[in-house]
């Protein structure tokens, strides 16, 4: 089997266009991907293209309607917060398979403003049984960690004041405003520990890849910039003992990490960087240790000793992260890929790791009664 | 959203349910080969995957605070704030609600403490009509 090699990464600046179309956006991020691959639409054997929104309406074939009709395969994907990791996976498997030689893979997501998490039919059980908001859901999941490990909204709120400094470096994020300890603890309160600048922001957004063999890499000169995905592994949400009651994003995570890292021959003193899903603060110190970053119970103190910070150990969403980025859903998965490719090649700019020559990326999502999906790349310099 | 004494108000939730004399229980089944306790009726077991292994049972009515969340946003028309809780039932099930008659506070939260359902009837955010609901509500015992 062929390794696989990202050969041409991109993302549009994240933000609002509201007057704008879901395959209008997705089909600017596949042109700088292809551009930044020097290639073209017709040289892509196969579309794999991520979105919710509007899963049930064709974005991929919408897309190549605006940017070349080759008749191509397309298979559009909908896998909630691991949407554009998905089809990533999906481009990665084609040709890891020996089907495709060279595909494109793109993830794009118009948003509204708000909470998510409501929907469904029938009479609103919000406020009655509880609540069903993300925010609300993320916040008991960092409540628990504080009942195991004294984890505190201090330490919680630390992560955003990091991710909003890391996104002031970051061109391409939504927001790029320092917010201070005090701003973060004395914003709006959401969900306990929550507050407005401890969850992410939805925004418009895309991000697009182009995958090759290792064959067609070297053939067309696209080595110098390559970078070589060592690891693309996926999980859905084992039986966690409360799941019922509070959907479990943890589990997932330690069964898609621990198959990377088998998979790809390494651990996490291997890793230089990391893209995580940090949807809500919590959430962050929470997959800290999913991730094997720290040892459990430590994810507070790795937090306090600005080892996720970047000049840290490991630097932890140096983009500025879902919190400060912004969280188009489908695009992010792709996104944080775009980022540590980014590093990897050395091409970040002032927020560039030094020497950075192996990430990881992450996404988990899901929902109250709908289950979870995660997804975990490992990518190292060509 | 107001309160009275439950009725014969429709459930609102499909595992609130009520027996022949109409007193409301919360339906759960537990697995007779891994024991696990589901909130809500189900012939499968997601835990050990056993098949024709469930059986219905009513939930306990009390158990203890496992973690909480108070609520300062939600969806337009939600009252706010209130305390969202998930609770360890004492047959080993766990469920989220509303924890009640408690203010809002962080200082009356706290890990273990003993929780017990109450239900009542309420009238749903964005409905006119009024609905069978539970609730938790703290416990002496």
């Amino acid at each position: 089997m062929s390794d696989v090699y990202v050969v041409g990464i991109d993302m549009i600046k994240f933000g609002r266009y509201p007057d704008r179309t879901v395959p209008g956006l997705a089909a600017e991020a596949a042109l700088l991907a292809l551009d930044d691959a020097g290639l073209t639409i017709d040289q892509m054997q196969a579309l794999y293209c991520g979105n919710l929104g509007q899963a049930n309406n064709m974005v991929g074939q919408r897309m190549l309607a605006e940017i070349g009709q080759t008749g191509i395969p397309v298979v559009n994907v909908a896998n909630a917060c691991a949407t554009g990791a998905t089809a990533f996976r999906d481009a990665w498997m084609s040709i890891k398979a020996g089907v495709f030689d060279m595909v494109l893979a793109v993830g794009v997501e118009q948003m509204g403003k708000g909470l998510l998490g409501g929907g469904g039919g029938g009479v609103s059980t919000e406020g009655v049984l509880g609540s069903g908001t993300m925010p609300t859901m993320f916040a008991q999941i960092g409540v628990e960690h504080s009942r195991e490990y004294g984890t505190t909204f201090e330490q919680f709120a630390k992560v955003s004041v990091k991710n909003h400094h890391h996104s002031t470096m970051n061109a391409k994020s939504m927001y790029r405003i320092e917010t201070p300890l005090e701003e973060v603890m004395n914003a709006e309160m959401i969900s306990y520990p929550n507050t407005k600048l401890m969850c992410s922001v939805n925004v418009d957004g895309s991000a697009a890849a182009v995958l090759a063999s290792e064959a067609t890499a070297r053939k067309l000169g696209l080595m110098d910039r390559a970078v070589k995905v060592r690891a693309s592994e996926m999980s859905s949400n084992p039986f966690a003992e409360r799941q019922l009651a509070m959907p479990d994003f943890s589990a997932a995570t330690r069964l898609a990490a621990k198959s990377a890292y088998e998979s790809a021959g390494v651990g996490p003193d291997d890793i230089d960087l990391v893209e995580l899903h940090d949807c809500f603060a919590t959430a962050e110190i929470v997959h800290y240790e999913n991730l094997g970053l720290c040892a459990d119970g430590e994810a507070g103190s790795f937090i306090d000793a600005g080892e996720t910070a970047l000049g840290g150990k490991v630097p932890v969403n140096v983009s500025g992260g879902l919190l400060s980025k912004g969280h188009p859903l489908g695009a992010t998965g792709i996104a944080n890929i775009y980022e540590v490719s980014t590093h990897l090649r050395g091409e970040a700019g002032e927020r560039q790791v030094k020497g950075a020559r192996m990430g990881l990326t992450h996404v988990v999502g899901g929902g109250p009664g709908m289950g979870t999906a995660c997804a975990i790349h490992i990518l190292e310099k060509a | 959203m107001t309160e009275t004494e439950a009725t014969e108000a429709p459930s609102i939730v499909a595992h609130l349910k009520r027996d022949a004399n109409g007193k409301p229980f919360l339906q759960g089944s537990k697995c007779a080969a891994c024991s696990h306790t589901f909130v809500g009726e189900r012939e499968i077991c997601a835990r050990c995957y056993a098949r024709d292994a469930m059986a219905p049972v009513a939930l306990s009515e009390s158990g203890k605070l496992y973690a909480y969340t108070i609520v300062h946003r939600s969806f337009p028309g939600v009252e706010t704030p209130f305390i969202d809780i998930i609770a360890d039932l004492d047959d080993g099930s766990h469920i989220k609600g509303i924890l009640k008659d408690v203010p809002a506070e962080l200082d009356n939260l706290k890990f273990d403490m003993p929780v017990r359902i109450d239900y009542r009837e309420v009238v749903p955010p964005g409905s006119n009509e009024k609905y069978l609901a539970y609730f938790f509500v703290p416990d002496a015992a």
